[in-house]
């Protein structure tokens, strides 16, 4: 009994008589494929030995600074790079205040009020937090260096002039962990950067504010201080082939920097058959980590979800063999 | 059929009475649209899947229910198992290109400014 060597089916026989009425002289390898394979079953079956229709896709990085990264991922779908720009900015992990103990509070603004703006400061996360574990996971009781850093600020107004609280009051004890804005004059002090303290409060003679915070790993999705990024840029078809977008006047419109039409047309001529290609990403980071690290980091976390759901599946698919028999 | 007494489920299947294996709703606890949708995506080029869908019940909750019909026969799992692997290889792939790259870009241009140079001796400390 002859099997078709791709779908491993025993072939059927009323094609195989029909084939044999006509006389051929040259023996043709084809015979040994089923007859009745439909074409989508044999294209499935034959391109998958991992990914069916080969999706690989390439990743180009055309700038790559200290605060954002560019680059352009190709041969890949629509959905898969907009999960990736939701992972960026949802579930990469960093680390920010999440509690905190005032012990004196004079100043203008209330408790909370001063405890959600420092909750809000960025923090040097990069290296750090992979070392971290969530304090939910922690096997100590309240806070330990294992999954938290400790911080504290201590400012007394003791001069007419008035005091302003910044983010470089914010002492921490692991050097690695210190206010974004902090950093800059660490390594050269001769180097001036651009670079602002974040303003909390601003305190009059007499006022103080005393706290103790402890900042913890966290990620986007439960607060946005935990979101790594300023600003995620995320185009495609940037003449508008697709007309995804309908513009009422395309002439008011100004032209996409990757645009790759002339300066007079307005939009790429509609093309129905398209699909999204190319698709380009500005990774800005906040400085709470390097944008490399970001997407990095993104790729890991999105790979880490996919296994534990799938050890997930597989044990539900155990318990239901176990039920059934 | 699922859960596993305290702890959370991440993953539950629920099924027709009288349905066959290859209709199969799955409920994904914690997830959303960055699962979901590129899943479906991934699930959908199979050639045996008739129907894959995935829909958030309600905002507040953050479970999707992500349903999937086979013809031929094919219990409702394995598109899901393949999907899974898939999507894990494009990640890997991703990953892999995206460091490549790094790598190329960090050999070919001088380093910009002082703060950025411990990062790229470790970079080309990697590559060795």
């Amino acid at each position: 009994m002859h099997h078709c060597i791709v779908c491993q089916l025993p072939k059927t026989n009323a094609k195989k008589k029909k084939k044999q009425k006509k006389k051929k002289k040259k023996r043709r390898r084809r015979r040994q494929w089923c007859l009745s394979t439909s074409p989508q079953r044999f294209f499935s079956t034959y391109l998958t030995p991992t990914m069916p229709y080969a999706n690989q896709p390439t990743v180009k990085i055309t700038e790559l600074t200290d605060e954002n990264v560019k680059f352009v991922i190709e041969n890949t779908d629509l959905a898969v790079t907009n999960s990736l720009r939701r992972v960026f900015m949802s579930e990469v992990p960093t680390i920010a205040i999440d509690w905190i103990q005032i012990d004196a509070n004079s100043s203008v603004l209330h408790d909370e009020f001063i405890a959600h703006r420092v909750g809000l400061i960025p923090l040097t996360s990069d290296d750090i937090v992979d070392k971290l574990q969530y304090s939910r996971d922690c096997t100590c009781d309240d806070f330990c260096p294992e999954c938290s850093v400790e911080l504290t600020m201590d400012v007394r107004c003791t001069e007419d002039q008035t005091r302003h609280v910044t983010s470089r009051d914010l002492l921490s004890n692991n050097p690695r962990v210190i206010p974004v804005t902090s950093r800059s004059r660490d390594n050269d002090p001769n180097d001036y950067v651009e670079q602002d303290d974040i303003l909390l409060v601003k305190l009059r003679k007499g006022q103080e504010l005393r706290l103790r915070a402890y900042a913890k790993k966290g990620f986007g999705k439960e607060h946005a201080k935990w979101n790594p990024t300023a600003g995620v840029s995320f185009e495609y078809d940037p003449d508008n082939a697709l007309r995804h977008t309908v513009y009422p006047r395309p002439e008011e419109w100004p032209k996409s920097e990757y645009s790759e039409i002339e300066e007079d047309e307005v939009q790429a001529p509609y093309d129905p058959n398209g699909k999204p290609e190319r698709f380009f990403y500005n990774v800005e980071s906040c400085g709470s980590l390097r944008p490399e690290t970001i997407v990095m980091s993104a790729l890991a976390v999105l790979k880490k979800k996919l296994s534990d759901l799938q050890t997930q599946l597989s044990h539900e698919i155990q318990n239901d063999v176990l039920t059934i028999n | 059929m699922a859960g596993e007494g305290e702890k959370k489920p991440v993953l539950e299947m629920v099924q027709a009475d009288g349905a066959d294996e290859g209709c199969v709703t799955f409920v994904l606890h914690d997830e959303d649209h960055t699962l979901g949708n590129s899943l479906r995506y991934l699930i959908m080029k199979n050639g045996d899947v008739d129907f894959c869908g995935y829909t958030i019940t309600h905002p507040s909750e953050s479970k999707i229910n992500f349903r999937i019909q086979t013809r031929g026969g094919v219990a409702a799992t394995e598109p899901l198992r393949r999907g899974l692997n898939e999507l894990s290889d494009v990640c890997q792939h991703v990953l892999n290109t995206f460091q490549v790259s790094l790598r190329v870009r960090s050999e070919q241009s001088p380093p910009v400014s002082c703060r950025e140079e411990p990062a790229i001796n470790g970079l080309i400390l990697i590559c060795g």
